[in-house]
């Protein structure tokens, strides 16, 4: 006798499926998709359960995030000190802080609750480009607790604020004399930390582990945060993969109750060249229906808001020196050659247009020496690409990842600061993309931006700023166009388009269940429109944010 | 200021091909120290398959009690992974374009460590090259900003031209840098090794200030050359100063801080008024450090080593009158 079959019904179903592409009916049997259509396109598979759970609600295929990290789950361990607010795995509102007093009585608040006194106070995602790039000192941070090492962590990764009980535990005196720590005009150190040395001894000196390996609690509440997004497929781009790690992700992927399809990509540089590839090869042999670990990730460069991107001339706006490489130039093509030569699948991180150039060339030179039909390499982030470089991607097969949230997160800065006017309005060029057929995903890069693919494709429609500038009338994309890259268009670049993406028979049936049809609220509102939460398998669950609603 | 012994740290930048891991491996063929090895990779480093006692993956061990440990976690966790080993001195290779100022920072702000020499080599033959690269010009600007010596090696793979061009360009960069030219990275061990605390010199040798310590008539066993490079000797100088009387520690340390810049490296004992033990002077590059003597000394000297220039023998006398 075949499994059963359940049938949802639902107020609409987007399917991303050209051949029905509105329905109203998807039939579910062994967790894959049996049938999609009316109630009497489905019927016929025999005896069903009609499931009426969704029938005020729309269905479309789970949203596929290609670029997260899973440590975004790790993140929550720490509380959240963000400008803009944002939902933790929790499903409650956190964040949102518009001055730094603001930041100030909010950490206040956090200290009064902790029980331990010797306990450290560690928050994330302080960004004082919000704040005019108004300081903050040792001295508001001893307000807080002059004896409870506080230790804040900046969005762009390359600064930490601390107080003077961290800076004792970490020997950080006015004698300490290293460009990353800042002083004040008495010869004081502020507490302002920047750069490698000084931030790696404040977080030693509270034994914060960076490299420690993300485990299973950490891997739920990303499971969380994706839930909360209607995501059901999220990539976790650059994990060192090491057998440990291997071991645990596997254990907990494989789990029934385990919601969330997991593409895991191997940091290349964590390992030697050859020591790479084999482990690539061996992961593309591994995995489970929850877990595909067959991508490889490359760095290239850093971030444009950190100025650590490599840009082509004329450079940083403001005069800033040039960005950083991760590795000699000619190391990171003989890299992407040979990892393309073995087979493997590459995602290489890529922001300033140096940095694609130098990607785009090497792929060039390794498709000459070793053709590969379907490679589906992928340039990440993107970010600075011209409109020549997207033609050459066309020409190449490669695929681009568009870091659509920067957009409204720093788009006024790069405006401003960065980019440039025209270089800031070409930005993430989701438009151009589509003109010359490149394969487009839109993404968060979560925990650097808040996952949740209907804001990337609303920033990807809109293309506003946090202060309302239109950035690029010529980049906008329509909202079909944007749903298709948070659905289909990752779950190409991922290479699971076989098996999600879409709501077609004989894939999953990964479902994002949201309060409202997308495709009928007014583009400007896309980012609005509720998720209830996710289908994986067949199996629905309310996300926490909207049990809270 | 005294302060517990350290253990003293050096890093080698500079791009692919300019004598890194030549360098690495010349200054542990010197030996005489247990030392740390930080790497990007361990195929940088001629380890004998055999002398290697465990590995880790992130970490080597081998039989003569270094170890060689992956920056591929970054070079703070290398760097712990490397004291467990309790090391006599660290060895940091850079990566091809990282800044060794980045790391060498770590060894200013770690108290276990102190910086001791941050080398910068360049290929002579490809600098100029490399340079009109705009991919990488910038990236190796920056590897020169901080380092304490420019190393323009390869200078017998170069033209006359090339490294005539290789010089300018160093100079153009850093008009400030204390600058030599090499073969397959020789610098005298002096530089690079312990082997001016660990092996004594006879005062009675070498009570006299010689820079010019040429082939035909060197018998010093410490300042043995590498036959390799011609023009090693012209390069260096080196000074022996005796510091008999007990020094003011105060005036001691203003002078110190004063030294001429072609100063590259001090070492040695003194005495101060103020303490009947004798104490060891570690300089180099204008840093400093000054810590008790373990062992007994009946001699106080110090021997120094840099670029000739006549201001330092005199420097080193003021410094001792202190």
């Amino acid at each position: 006798m075949p499994a059963p079959i359940t049938v949802f019904v639902a107020k609409a179903i987007r399917t991303m499926n050209v051949n029905v592409p509105l329905a109203t009916h998807v039939a579910v049997r062994e967790g894959r998709i049996l049938g999609v259509g009316t109630l009497e396109d489905v019927a016929g598979w025999g005896d069903y359960a009609l499931d009426e759970t969704f029938k005020n609600k729309v269905l479309m295929p789970g949203f596929v995030e290609a670029h997260s990290h899973a440590m975004e789950g790790a993140a929550w361990d720490n509380d959240y000190l963000g400008f803009f607010e944002r939902t933790n795995p929790d499903g409650k509102t956190v964040g949102g802080y518009k001055t730094v007093a603001a930041v100030i009585e909010a950490l206040k608040a956090i200290e009064a609750e902790m029980t331990d006194p010797g306990e450290p106070l560690v928050c994330w995602g302080y960004d004082p480009i919000y704040y005019n790039n108004q300081r903050m000192v040792a001295a508001d941070l001893d307000a807080v607790s002059a004896t409870r090492p506080i230790m804040i962590q900046h969005a762009s990764g390359h600064l930490i604020n601390v107080n003077s009980p961290l800076m004792a535990l970490a020997g950080i005196t006015r004698e300490t004399n290293v460009e990353g720590v800042m002083k004040g005009l008495d010869g004081e150190p502020t507490g302002e930390l920047q750069e490698m040395a000084a931030m790696f001894m404040a977080r030693k000196a509270i034994n914060q582990d960076m490299m420690a390996p993300q485990g299973p609690h950490a891997l739920e509440r990303f499971v969380g945060s994706a839930n909360n997004a209607g995501v059901t497929t999220a990539v976790d781009l650059g994990n060192p993969l090491t057998d440990q790690m291997i071991t645990q992700l596997d254990a907990a992927t494989a789990r029934d109750e385990f919601h969330l399809r997991i593409v895991s990509a191997m940091w290349a540089a964590a390992h030697g060249l050859e020591e790479g590839i084999a482990r690539a090869e061996k992961l593309r042999t591994m995995g489970n229906a929850k877990w595909y670990p067959h991508l490889v990730k490359i760095m290239t460069d850093g971030s444009i808001q950190g100025f650590t991107g490599r840009l082509k001339w004329p450079g940083y706006f403001n005069g800033a020196p040039n960005g950083i490489w991760n590795a000699p130039p000619e190391q990171l093509t003989q890299s992407i050659i040979a990892y393309h030569k073995s087979g493997a699948q590459v995602h290489i991180h890529v922001n300033g247009d140096q940095a694609s150039e130098l990607a785009i060339d090497a792929f060039e030179e390794a498709l000459k020496q070793a053709p590969r039909p379907d490679h589906r390499h992928t340039l990440q982030h993107c970010q600075m690409a011209n409109d020549e470089q997207f033609r050459r991607m066309k020409t190449l097969g490669l695929c681009v990842n568009l870091f659509a949230n920067h957009l409204y997160y720093w788009g006024d800065q790069h405006y401003a600061l960065t980019m440039g006017p025209e270089r800031a309005n070409r930005m993430d060029a989701c438009g151009t993309a589509l003109r010359y057929g490149v394969p487009l995903a839109i993404h968060s890069d979560v925990p650097v931006t808040p996952l949740a693919p209907l804001f990337t494709a609303w920033c990807a429609v809109n293309r506003l700023t946090a202060t309302g500038r239109v950035l690029g009338e010529a980049e906008k994309i329509s909202v079909e166009q944007a749903l298709y890259a948070i659905t289909m268009g990752a779950a190409y670049q991922l290479n699971v388009d076989h098996l999600v993406g879409s709501i077609e028979i004989g894939k999953f049936a990964d479902f994002a269940v949201l309060e409202a049809d997308p495709l009928e609220v007014a583009p400007v509102e896309l980012k609005d429109v509720p998720v209830w939460g996710t289908v994986i398998a067949g199996v629905p669950r309310q996300s926490a944010k909207s049990l809270h609603s | 200021m005294t302060v517990a012994e350290t253990v003293p740290v050096m890093v080698i930048g500079g791009f692919l091909g300019a004598g890194k891991t030549t360098l690495l491996n010349r200054i542990l063929k010197t030996g005489g120290r247990r030392y740390a090895v930080l790497v990007n990779d361990f195929g940088s480093v001629n380890v004998d398959a055999a002398l290697i006692e465990s590995e880790d993956g992130l970490t080597k061990k081998l039989d003569n009690g270094c170890i060689c440990c992956s920056m591929s976690d970054g070079v703070g966790p290398a760097l712990d992974a490397a004291m467990q080993s309790s090391p006599e001195a660290v060895i940091i290779e850079g990566s091809g374009v990282g800044d060794p100022w980045r790391i060498a920072e770590l060894a200013i702000i770690d108290k276990r460590l102190s910086l001791e020499l941050v080398v910068t080599l360049v290929d002579a033959a490809n600098f100029v090259r490399q340079l009109r690269d705009e991919m990488l010009s910038d990236t190796l600007e920056r590897q020169l900003a901080h380092a304490d010596l420019v190393v323009v090696n390869k200078a017998d793979l170069a033209s006359e031209s090339q490294l005539a061009s290789a010089i300018l360009a160093v100079q153009r960069i850093r008009p400030d840098a204390r600058l030599v030219q090499t073969i397959e990275s020789v610098l005298p061990d002096e530089l690079i090794g312990g082997i001016m605390v660990t092996e004594r010199p006879s005062i009675d040798v070498h009570a006299h200030d010689h820079h010019d310590c040429g082939h035909d008539h060197c018998d010093h066993p410490e300042h043995h050359h590498d036959h390799a490079n011609p023009h090693h000797d012209q390069q260096f100088a080196r000074w022996l100063t005796p510091a008999p009387a007990a020094l003011d520690r105060a005036q001691f340390e203003a002078a110190l801080s004063e030294l001429p810049s072609a100063l590259l490296r001090l070492k040695g004992w003194v005495r101060f008024s103020d303490a009947d033990e004798p104490f060891l002077v570690h300089y180099t590059a204008g840093r400093y450090r000054i810590v008790p003597a373990n062992d007994r000394v009946e001699d106080t000297v110090l021997v120094g080593i840099g670029l000739p220039d006549p201001k330092i023998r005199l420097a080193l006398q003021s410094l001792v009158a202190a």
